[in-house]
């Protein structure tokens, strides 16, 4: 009985121990986070207002004519004392200056253009942040991988050009995707013909970032997704093929129409027929009224419905024969096509719908019905 | 809070109040203001802006869109309901490519406005404008 007593007293007693030493633990780690915390933003401070007065310092003119060199001295003056200060800083602490300045000249370059921004990104490169982000490329965490990718790209850093395109590779879609918005803010549209070349299997979020960058500059982009419609990688071609639909621009009509009519891959095939049906020019109505009368249910569906968006009178034959002799899928869309042709078409559904029987009179009845309602 | 005053110039008829939440661009637009002979007071939400917008009168207002508390608009309406506000004028600060933002700000009384990313000089140069414009 004693020993039973000794021994929950001893239990008790850990417990409580462990319980008490645990709660300082958590207290004083929170008390030096909350410390570095403030310690962060002290610095983050400190280092706004020493730049925002470095960016905005009077450096002499300089005529037309002077070589580059002399500007970057007169910006190389401005920021010696800061280097001089962080210098100074002990060693274990400088660590932290150098992140919350190279924070502060990230969120500057945000928001900053002309001069200011130019003065900016010498900065960048004299405190030696673009190696060390370069570096930051090969790290083994993905979002520092992205966040320098990020950087790089914010403060136009033209030297890292290379290592971006080397990040087009990476495993992450992050990284690639950060790489991608860096790679065109600093070399233009141009450089789609390298990212297009470097890029494979696009997830969803790259070719989502991919298109805000293209719906951008629309007309532009044009040429670059013409030509990468020749990219071994699928996913490059569906991503491209859906942009020349969606931007609606006719020099886009010839390549996807040798597209729709020769790639080896029938999804692909698919996607660029149903493209022409957007672009909807009527130099591809013989190659579609050609498909729909085809042997492959998949081409000929997706033809149908292009002839359907694009209301082709000329494909009242060809969508009369899909309309009965195709299945009921096949029928519902080729009627559709049909209504969109105008008088011709509704006549052939009138007639079909007085003369046929079963699935293909309730289905003429059917789109009679939608299209007069 | 946070309200920094600067006093370079301490006539009111050159008063500028900044209203932005981002601690380093309101430094600098702070400082690029002060070098241009401005007095300036800056504060970082859209509660601030409107009781400092209210209490100073200042000449004019430059008001970035996205700040917590209150937006820019939300302040801006509020300035203009207000008789004794509705005149000042106000510089909008706006994110890039939002042209829904700057029609709805110009449409509700805002005198101009600036898209960042921009250069300070061109920032000095409209607030110059601005205030020629409305005899600030």
């Amino acid at each position: 009985m004693r020993l039973e007593l000794l021994i929950v007293l001893t239990l008790t007693a850990a417990a409580t121990f462990i319980v008490v030493v645990t709660s300082i633990g958590l207290v004083i780690h929170k008390a030096a986070n909350a410390r570095k915390l403030r310690q962060r933003q002290r610095l983050y401070t400190h280092y706004s207002e020493r730049f925002a007065e470095i960016l905005l310092s009077d450096v002499p003119l300089i005529s037309p004519g002077s070589r580059t060199t002399t500007l970057f001295k007169q910006y190389e003056s401005l920021i010696t004392p800061l280097k001089r200060e962080l210098e100074q800083v002990p060693g274990r602490l400088r660590a932290m200056h150098r992140d919350m300045l190279r924070q502060v000249m990230v969120d500057f370059a945000k928001d900053l253009s002309g001069e200011t921004a130019d003065r900016l990104v010498y900065f960048f490169y004299s405190l030696q942040f673009v190696d060390e982000q370069i570096m930051l490329l090969h790290h083994r965490n993905w979002w520092v991988r992205a966040q320098a990718a990020r950087d790089l790209g914010l403060l136009r850093t033209r030297r890292a050009l290379a290592a971006l395109t080397a990040a087009l590779e990476d495993p992450h879609p992050d990284v690639r995707e950060q790489a991608i918005k860096a790679i065109v803010t600093m070399a233009g549209m141009e450089s789609l013909r390298t990212i297009f070349r470097f890029l494979h299997t696009m997830t969803t979020w790259t070719a989502v970032e991919l298109s805000v960058v293209v719906m951008q500059r629309k007309e532009q982009a044009v040429p670059y997704l013409i030509e990468a419609l020749d990219t071994k990688d699928e996913s490059v071609v569906l991503f491209c093929i859906e942009m020349l639909a969606e931007i609606g621009f006719i020099s886009a009509v010839e390549p996807l129409r040798r597209l729709a009519a020769e790639y080896p891959n029938t999804a692909i095939r698919a996607k660029a027929i149903e493209a022409l049906g957007r672009l909807g020019d009527e130099r591809s109505e013989a190659f579609l009224v050609k498909i729909a009368g085809g042997r492959n249910p998949h081409l000929r569906f997706k033809s149908i419905e292009a002839l359907g968006r694009m209301g082709v009178p000329r494909a009242v034959p060809v969508l009369k024969r899909r309309l009965l002799d195709g299945r009921l899928p096949e029928k519902i869309v080729a009627a559709r096509a049909l209504a969109g042709t105008g008088t011709a078409g509704q006549r052939v559904l009138e007639q079909l719908a007085a003369s046929e029987k079963g699935t293909t009179r309730a289905v003429c009845e059917q789109v009679l019905e939608e299209s007069t309602g | 809070m946070c309200v920094s005053t600067v006093s370079v110039a301490p006539s009111m008829e050159s008063l500028i109040l900044i209203a932005e939440d981002q601690q380093h661009i309101r430094k600098l637009i702070e400082y690029k203001l002060t070098n241009s002979g401005y007095a300036v007071v800056a504060v970082e939400d859209g509660s601030q802006a409107l009781a400092k917008a209210r209490e100073l009168k200042p000449a004019l207002i430059l008001l970035d869109i996205m700040m917590p508390l209150m937006t820019g608009f939300e302040v801006l309406s509020a300035l203009k309901q207000d008789p004794a506000t509705k005149r000042i004028p106000v510089l909008l600060v706006t994110a890039q490519s939002k042209e829904e933002e700057v029609l709805k700000g110009l449409e509700m009384g805002a005198e101009d406005y600036i898209t960042k990313p921009f250069s300070p000089n061109e920032l000095a140069a409209r607030v110059k404008k601005v205030l020629m414009r409305t005899g600030g």
